[in-house]
């Protein structure tokens, strides 16, 4: 199989993606919202969202261990032939658009309340899809790179909870577990958003040069993740407390607010300065994927641009294609369309909190359709696998009689 | 082709960055401090004071802007409608509060606009006036011996907290408190005498009400067993002064740090009973010439001071109960560790029958270089 190598990418890159992706916007607002679902039991809900997501990655991996070298679009296609597989792929599309959207939007919602006010949607919509755009033209290994920028940010958070270290107040973190379990396990619907992250491993597996090693860095991936959630969610909750935070729409932002340095005054302003780019990652990435597997799909419903999908795959004969100005006028022209697209979709929704209320459908959404594809997928892949083995194993001994 | 598109779309940036969210700094009036008090028409008497940055101007020269409003914000757009440059809130450095206003009107509630604005800085101090905010701004305004009103508060403050006669609270410690159950808050109180503004202790809260008073060495005992003291760098009461009767009275100055608090809640009968362990390391920095550097004679001064500040603490919280300001939080550790009794009770009314038990220890560190 020929694979651009703008796409290629190496597991510990794809470690790095996803923990750029799922921390980027996610932990700038689920604590909230888990706050004001679980009140001071969040961060256990977080922990044990971390916890399932982990077993989650871990029955993904099993299954495209199975179908080596597919991704899910593929995997489907196979289980399920087809029609049935091309309709379930388009559900599973349909909610990668929707996503992105939301994310775009969440995005500039986040600027519109913090930093510009008066700016509008459409302007700042196209200010933040400039980047994605840009690098999803020169493929997965670009943006990758970028995502090593969340380091940046890391070091940044791990000094704004140090400093907050000698302010927290145990107390505000009890008691512990004064909740019911169906309530924990409902609760963790509102950390999916950062969360369903995991499922990139089927969306770019494919792609990744060591794929033994894919599923130890996703795990190692979403072990980060689930810590710094859970940090972010002990660390703010023993701050403000929890009656505080059920009001701070930004909690991580707002404990930047809280400090003042010499010369400096106000760390928010820096911590903006840093954090915006990270904003970006989640929609980078996300702007990919999508756009990527949206520009298959299309292939094959238009067979026009299907030589061109297959270039951009790497199923094409020609390794040079890519590079070749047609196709890159018929990339950009797609571009262009599915940026379109994904503003047209984020303009649906009003404000900050009609985004959260449809990250909450969304959400659910996505819950169910990527652990249920999972779960199912892997179930009659190995049946499948079962029944081939026992055939082949049945005319083994046919041809040794 | 592709190089036109990537250029266009590279140059919009350029076009449309600053239109609609520009702030040109020069046309900018930086609100430095604010003075709230009650108006005649029972709104608010709002008193602002902006920097003077003009050509012929002394460096401390501030423009003073007062106004009356229903609320901060209309206050401050009428205030705009006063002042030659364009009024933000960006840059406050001190919220004073006349404590009238703060016993009879919600500061919670007053000051939302400030948290609200994440333009606007919520570390600023929170700072109660006995008297008027207004008479003290313009005070202040006037001093030729003093740095810039602003400039000038922030020291005396931020030496005062360092010291523990006023507790380090800022607006966004008063609303952690304010929204903590179990948990009230306390400022600092300032006042203004002759052409100086002095530092009295602190100002307590029943929720977002000011309900009383107490002095800076209360403030000092009442930080220790809230376990806020430690910042405290140095000697951080106003000097002791006592008479051991060691034969020869003489007044004695003692820094004290504490250096170890431990709370214990439990609950007796159904009332709780609090326990506070305090140790503090002393720091002899006044007394008399000869004997201390015998082990006896320390022991009788860390006995003596020991039993004093159990006397204070006693009293101090003895206040804080009178006044319904829960500020150690023992409130919150019965929420914590008691949830069920927490819930089946009004903690107001419990926190007045709480006992609450002081034991200290001190331990004389040093006592310079004559024994």
């Amino acid at each position: 199989m020929n694979i651009n190598k703008e796409n290629l990418i190496t597991s510990k890159q794809f470690m790095i993606l996803i923990f750029s992706t799922m921390i980027g916007v996610g932990i700038i607002s689920t604590p909230y919202l888990l706050v004001k679902e679980v009140g001071h039991n969040a961060w256990l809900s977080a922990l044990m969202s971390g916890i399932i997501s982990i077993l989650l990655t871990i029955i993904i991996s099993r299954l495209l261990n199975i179908h080596k070298d597919k991704s899910i679009f593929g995997i489907n296609k196979l289980l399920y032939g087809k029609y049935a597989g091309m309709a379930l792929n388009s559900l599973y599309l349909l909610y990668l658009i929707l996503k992105t959207s939301i994310i775009l939007r969440l995005i500039i919602e986040i600027i519109h309340i913090i930093i510009m006010k008066t700016t509008p949607s459409l302007i700042l919509s196209i200010l933040a899809l400039i980047c994605p755009f840009y690098m999803a033209f020169y493929g997965l290994k670009p943006i990758c790179r970028f995502s090593n920028f969340v380091f940046l940010i890391l070091v940044e958070i791990i000094f704004l909870y140090f400093v907050s270290f000698s302010h927290i107040r145990l107390s505000f973190l009890l008691p512990v577990g004064n909740i019911s379990l169906p309530s924990l396990l409902y609760s963790m619907r509102s950390t999916a958003f950062s969360f369903l992250g995991f499922a990139f491993l089927w969306l770019v597996y494919p792609v990744i040069t060591d794929k033994k090693n894919a599923l130890k860095y996703t795990i190692w991936a979403m072990v980060l993740s689930t810590l710094l959630f859970t940090s972010t969610i002990v660390v703010t909750m023993g701050y403000f407390g929890e009656n505080m935070l059920k009001h701070i729409i930004f909690p991580v932002y707002y404990l930047a607010l809280v400090y003042k340095v010499p010369v400096f005054e106000r760390i928010d302003l820096i911590f903006l300065v840093i954090w915006f780019p990270a904003l970006s990652m989640t929609l980078k990435a996300y702007f990919f994927v999508t756009y990527y597997w949206l520009y298959q799909a299309t292939g094959y419903i238009f067979p026009k641009i299907k030589s061109n999908a297959n270039a951009f795959s790497g199923n094409n004969k020609n390794k040079n294609s890519l590079t070749g100005v047609k196709d890159k006028k018929k990339k950009i022209v797609f571009l262009i369309l599915f940026s379109i697209l994904i503003v047209a979709v984020s303009r649906i929704l009003k404000d900050y909190n009609h985004v959260l209320k449809t990250i909450e459908i969304t959400d659910m959404i996505g819950v169910s359709l990527i652990s249920g594809m999972a779960i199912i997928d892997l179930i009659i892949s190995l049946i499948k696998n079962a029944a081939g083995s026992k055939n082949k194993f049945k005319a083994e001994r046919r041809a040794k009689k | 082709m592709m190089k036109k598109v990537l250029v266009f779309i590279l140059i919009i940036p350029i076009l449309i960055t600053g239109c609609w969210d520009m702030k040109i700094y020069e046309r900018i009036g930086f609100i430095l401090n604010i003075g709230v008090e009650s108006s005649k028409d029972e709104g608010l008497l709002v008193t602002y004071t902006s920097p003077v940055i003009a050509e012929g101007k002394k460096q401390n020269e501030v423009e003073l802007i007062e106004v009356t409003g229903k609320v901060l914000r209309d206050a401050r757009e009428k205030a705009r409608r006063m002042s030659a440059k364009l009024l933000e809130a960006g840059k406050i450095q001190q919220l004073f509060v006349s404590d009238e206003y703060a016993q009879n009107k919600s500061i919670h509630q007053t000051f939302e606009v400030l948290e609200r604005d994440p333009t606007d800085p919520i570390h600023c101090w929170v700072v109660i006036v006995e008297g008027s905010p207004s008479k003290m701004l313009k005070a202040l305004s006037k001093f030729t011996d003093k740095p810039r009103p602003s400039i000038y508060m922030d020291n005396l403050l931020e030496n005062s907290s360092k010291s523990s006669y006023i507790p380090d609270t800022k607006l966004v410690d008063f609303d952690i408190c304010y929204f903590a159950p179990g948990i009230d808050p306390i400022l600092p109180l300032v006042k203004l005498s002759g052409q100086e503004v002095i530092a009295i202790g602190s100002a307590l809260f029943s929720g977002d009400k000011m309900t009383g008073k107490i002095n800076t060495r209360q403030t000092f005992l009442t930080l220790a067993m809230m376990g806020k003291a430690k910042k405290a760098e140095f000697a951080s009461i106003d000097p002791l002064p006592v008479k051991p009767d060691f034969g020869n009275e003489r007044d004695m100055s003692t820094g004290l740090v504490p250096v170890k608090r431990k709370i214990d809640v439990e609950i007796e009968n159904g009332r709780p009973v609090v326990n506070i362990y305090l140790k503090f390391n002393g720091y002899i920095s006044e007394y008399k010439w000869d004997n201390l550097d015998e082990a006896t004679v320390r022991a009788e001064i860390e006995n003596y001071l020991a039993k004093r500040l159990e006397n204070d603490c006693d009293e101090t919280a003895r206040l804080l109960q009178q006044h319904g300001c829960d500020a150690i939080g023992i409130g919150d550790i019965v929420r914590a560790k008691y949830n069920d009794f927490w819930k089946s009770i009004d903690w107001k009314d419990a926190y007045k029958e709480t006992k609450i038990n002081v034991d200290i220890d001190v331990n004389i560190k040093q006592f310079g270089v004559i024994n």
